[in-house]
């Protein structure tokens, strides 16, 4: 696993310069970019790197950051690549990849409603889970019910 | 030739035709004839209460918070059970709490009618359920503390 | 002088060919419909929310509660991920025992989706043929764990309860019978000249927009592209078992409705095979009584009834997770609807729904 993200790495630096970056957890399958580089590099693993089901869209909240965490896989073999972007916490915001993936409009909306993170240029970010009158994100931590 | 497929099935019923009469019938005439379920199954709960030590592991391993204990020391400071409530509105009926039992004090029962009128019914005194098929110890302190 | 003007219509949420709490607005001109807009969230219970409060096997009777006409499958799909966190390994027989009930699960919610598929045209009688058969396979699973739909039966580290011996002979007879069922469920449905001439070329989903919108399982392979996790990277001992991944070109109703008659043989034959090799031995492997997963994260699929169902746990060491996703497969398949529902009339649209095969616990959560 850590063989084809490393090469995917190499080659997305090759075009992005230090937008990428490997980033290191337990799973060795993920990469960090910068929220401005990140519609291209979605583009590019689809298109170059074969990975064209968006399998995984979400957001984490840490202490000190939000993580929105996607996920792209082949539809033949094993290969995968976790893309994370790392977003502060006072302005969790990230650009839309709808226009890459068209499966993420759901799970982007789903994400905005449940966690807060905002997805710029989604077309239609409204609430889709909890009702549209909802106050707050429910799996923010400090969410009280 | 269009209709064939349409004449298969009608086929096929029509070998089915008639089997309610020479008892290949699947369906159970409920609730005249219940149903005989696997002991497995998840129907309903009961307390051995003398098996009971009144540890407390299956409240701690219900997801709901399902089971609440009141337990008190006796002279030899050994903990015993005094109420044993199941608040079975709130119940999965996942089976949590019977595997986490030391003891297989705590079982589930294939009896399934549970149907009540009232939500407070839904409140299972386990140890009053217990003494109704089973005779009362004759010391007190149980016995009486099921009764409330 | 005489003017045309677009109309919304309400489908849902009680409607019965919704499948559950589901509306959407479907924007109509004449019988066309032109545009739908999917209204979900009325079943939303906030299971990711729930679980961080729970520990980790208290997280276990909740997914029952996503997919309920296959819940077995979430069962494993959750805790094979934990087991992935932890990097446990699970005793052999243990393993078969999760392939047989996963394939039986399986199994049951195929036969519900062909029913309910010939029902959704007014086919009543395949309905009640099938229903007939997916209750002796409810029966067999009650056998096991005691319940008919919400099993909780997987446990981290292994199944709580091996299997009964009353379960063999049922499940050897249920497999003898099984050929017969699906003859007939071909006779009576498949063949049906209506059905087909009702489902053939609508909704079509072409490959592309299939992969495009993510959607995964039965759906994706009848648009003609053959994945399945099962095979392009076996989690569990799928290795172990000879089957064939049935795919279909077309992608219309009929193929999504025919590719499921197709799966159920192959599950069939995984389980014949699993029947055949099982093993004695330990059901648990050796797990702490408190479950501690190390710092980090973990993301497993595994091949659902609906689709690819992930869960997505994060750990931060505690005896709760910190951050559950699950990716439910109707979800991201409902998504899709709108797409390849537009320009057909208003009954087909309740053909194309179905045809996805949704189930509202698993798109709410």
């Amino acid at each position: 696993m850590a063989d084809f993200r490393d090469k995917v790495v190499e080659e997305l630096q090759k075009k992005f310069a230090d937008k990428v970056e490997a980033f290191e957890d337990n799973t060795n399958e993920s990469i960090l970019v910068q929220p401005v580089a990140l519609v291209d590099v979605m583009k590019e693993l689809r298109d170059k790197f074969e990975l064209p089901l968006l399998m995984l869209l979400t957001g984490v909240e840490y202490p000190e950051e939000f993580l929105a965490v996607y996920q792209v896989t082949s539809a033949s073999n094993t290969n995968r690549v976790n893309v994370k972007v790392k977003l502060p916490k006072h302005k969790p915001e990230v650009p839309s990849i709808v226009s890459v993936y068209p499966a993420a409009n759901v799970q982007e909306r789903e994400t905005w409603d449940l966690m807060g993170i905002t997805y710029k240029g989604h077309p239609n970010l409204v609430r889709i889970l909890c009702p549209d009158d909802f106050e707050g994100h429910p799996l923010r931590k400090d969410f009280k019910g | 030739m269009f209709g064939k497929g349409l004449l298969t099935g009608l086929g096929i019923t029509i070998k089915h035709f008639g089997k309610h009469f020479t008892g290949g019938a699947v369906t159970e005439l409920y609730p005249e004839e219940k149903p005989k379920l696997p002991p497995r199954s998840h129907g309903s709960f009961v307390l051995d209460v003398p098996k009971c030590i009144a540890c407390g592991l299956c409240g701690n391993a219900c997801p709901n918070k399902v089971i609440k204990i009141d337990t008190e020391k006796d002279e030899n400071n050994k903990r015993k059970l005094t109420g044993y409530k199941m608040f079975l509105e709130r119940c999965l009926f996942c089976g949590l709490c019977v595997e986490a039992c030391p003891t297989s004090a705590i079982l589930f029962s294939p009896e399934f009618e549970n149907a009540v009128y009232t939500r407070e019914d839904c409140n299972w005194d386990m140890m009053a359920r217990y003494y109704r098929s089973n005779p009362r110890p004759q010391e007190s302190g149980a016995g009486q503390a099921a009764e409330e | 002088m005489i003017k045309t003007q677009e109309i919304s219509i309400n489908m849902g949420p009680q409607h019965p060919s919704t499948h559950g709490v589901f509306r959407c607005v479907l924007q109509l001109d004449g019988e066309t419909v032109t545009n739908i807009t999917n209204h979900t969230g009325y079943l939303h219970r906030g299971t990711e929310k729930l679980a961080e409060a729970r520990t980790y096997t208290q997280v276990i009777p909740y997914t029952d509660r996503l997919d309920y006409i296959g819940a077995m499958l979430n069962n494993t799909g959750y805790v094979q991920t934990v087991e992935k966190l932890m990097g446990l390994e699970i005793p052999e027989r243990a393993e078969y025992i999760r392939i047989i009930l996963q394939e039986l699960s399986r199994i049951a919610n195929h036969m519900l989706f062909v029913g309910c598929y010939a029902l959704d045209m007014a086919g009543f009688t395949g309905w009640m043929y099938t229903f007939r058969d997916r209750e002796r396979v409810l029966d067999m699973l009650e056998m096991v764990c005691g319940s008919r739909m919400t099993f909780s039966f997987m446990r981290i580290g292994g199944v709580p309860e091996d299997l009964p011996e009353e379960f063999f002979p049922a499940l050897r007879s249920f497999l003898d019978d099984f050929p017969k069922m699906i003859e007939e469920y071909n006779g009576l449905i498949t063949g049906n000249e209506i059905l087909q001439a009702r489902s053939k070329g609508i909704g079509v989903l072409s490959k592309e927009m299939a992969l495009a919108y993510g959607v995964t399982g039965p759906n994706l392979r009848a648009s003609g592209v053959n994945y399945d996790v099962r095979k392009a990277e076996p989690y569990g001992i799928y290795d172990r078992f000879e089957f064939d991944v049935p795919v279909l070109e077309n992608g219309d109703c009929f193929d999504r409705y025919y590719i499921r008659v197709l799966e159920m043989e192959q599950s069939a034959r995984i389980i014949r095979q699993a029947l055949e090799q099982i093993p004695e031995g330990p059901i648990m492997a050796k797990v702490p009584k408190v479950i501690k997963p190390p710092v980090g994260e973990a993301y497993h699929l595994v091949e659902g009834t609906k689709g690819l169902l992930g869960y997505y746990i994060v750990s931060d060491g505690s005896t709760k997770p910190y951050r559950l996703h699950i990716h439910s497969p109707s979800f991201v398949n409902l998504g899709v609807f709108p797409e390849i529902s537009k320009g057909h009339n208003i009954q087909d649209t309740v053909l194309i729904l179905a045809s996805i095969d949704i189930v509202l616990g698993e798109v709410d959560r």
